[in-house]
């Protein structure tokens, strides 16, 4: 009877994939310990035959994303408990998959995997926290993308935390003076001020649509004439931004966005 | 195949997408944007069509254009009006600065201290 239950405590150890800091446990005797390490091996190779790779996200189409192939480890909001996954094919994640609510338009989600069912596999939930997915107590965020104002998902806004550093800039754009654009993207704001006399070029940008919040500014004296004055500055993913000329003064100047890419 | 890989190189920026975002009444761009990125302002409409955004941008700024029968085109008469703004806001320009020299130059400054004070 005995070794049925420990069977069963066995199998359910490495169905739940929980890892076990306290391992060996106080308790352990000699017939106890490899079982209790051999369980947490278990659960550690289910990360390990993954890695390196950690589980991604990409476009698959308006509506749907592809999570790869890879390791996770989900972890409660208090990381206490570490849950390892690893995932051999490929999962769609489509806004079935939302934490809570329906789906938006010109909205920024993220995608977390999840490991609350018992399971060697991780699941996914979208949500438009960037911190926890509502109702789900083991997760990991692992990417975002923006909803654009069609209500689809924009290709270029995906994002991989796992994959942030390394990034390269991506392909610059022209964009319209006085004009309000949203960033599918952390990018680079950038371009020049034709002007002089008082002609001022004031960079706005926050989560509003009509941004605000001045982030930098362009200007010519009063004493120059057609003079170009370059302008960079940084904006976040999600956030809009837009690029105002004031006075007369101003003769021409350019807008450019330079997204990060991957 | 050559001549179709060839064809297909030349004529793949005709293929992406250009947002319009424009005044249905006046018909005046707003934005032109590779992505669907911009904000449309209320009363103003938002329409995609084939093409490589920075052809326009290379010529005039997005708000220079007109967009009729889902074509742009060059706002000649705007970009014309501003040319010649520019230059009368120089020439005016000009002459204030002579205007002050003459003036300067009758309280007896001498030229070297004109262009200290002016600049040249």
């Amino acid at each position: 009877m005995l070794r049925i239950i420990l069977a069963l405590l066995m199998l359910t150890g490495i169905a739940n994939a929980e890892w076990d800091a306290n391992i060996p446990l106080t308790g352990d005797n000699l017939t106890d310990f490899p079982t209790d390490n051999q369980e947490n091996l278990d659960r550690l190779e289910l990360v390990l035959r993954e890695y390196p790779k950690g589980i991604t996200i990409s476009y698959s189409s308006a509506s749907t994303l592809v999570a790869s192939t890879g390791g996770v480890v989900c972890s409660d909001s208090g990381g206490t408990t570490k849950k390892f996954r690893g995932n051999t094919s490929t999962t769609n994640i489509t806004f079935s998959d939302i934490d809570t609510g329906a789906e938006a338009s010109s909205t920024t989600y993220y995608v977390y995997a999840t490991c609350d069912a018992v399971a060697t596999t991780a699941s996914f939930k979208v949500s438009t926290s960037s911190s926890a997915p509502s109702g789900i107590t083991s997760y990991k965020r692992i990417g975002s993308f923006i909803n654009d104002s069609s209500s689809n998902i924009t290709a270029s806004s995906i994002t991989n935390d796992s994959q942030w550093i390394g990034h390269t800039f991506g392909t610059a754009s022209s964009k319209s003076v006085n004009s309000a654009y949203q960033a599918t993207t952390d990018g680079i704001v950038y371009g020049y001020n034709y002007c002089d006399n008082t002609g001022t070029l004031t960079i706005y940008s926050d989560a509003n649509a009509s941004p605000s919040t001045t982030i930098g500014i362009a200007a010519c004296s009063s004493s120059t004439t057609s003079l170009y004055i370059p302008y960079s500055y940084p904006v976040k993913k999600g956030n809009y931004y837009k690029v105002s000329s004031s006075g007369t003064n101003v003769y021409g100047s350019s807008v450019n966005f330079m997204p990060m890419g991957s | 195949m050559y001549a179709i890989l060839l064809f297909l190189l030349l004529t793949s920026n005709c293929f992406a997408d250009v947002f319009v975002v424009y005044n249905p009444t006046t018909k005046e761009v707003d934005s032109l944007s590779s992505i669907d990125d911009a904000v449309v302002p209320q009363g103003f409409d938002k329409k995609v069509i084939k093409g490589n955004v920075e052809d326009y941008y290379s010529q005039a700024d997005a708000k220079d254009f007109k967009f009729n029968d889902n074509k742009l085109t060059l706002n000649a008469k705007k970009i014309t009006d501003r040319a010649l703004a520019k230059e009368d806001r120089e020439n005016k320009k000009s002459a204030d600065r002579r205007s002050a020299i003459d003036k300067l130059k009758t309280l007896g400054l001498k030229d070297a201290e004109i262009d200290a004070l002016l600049g040249r």
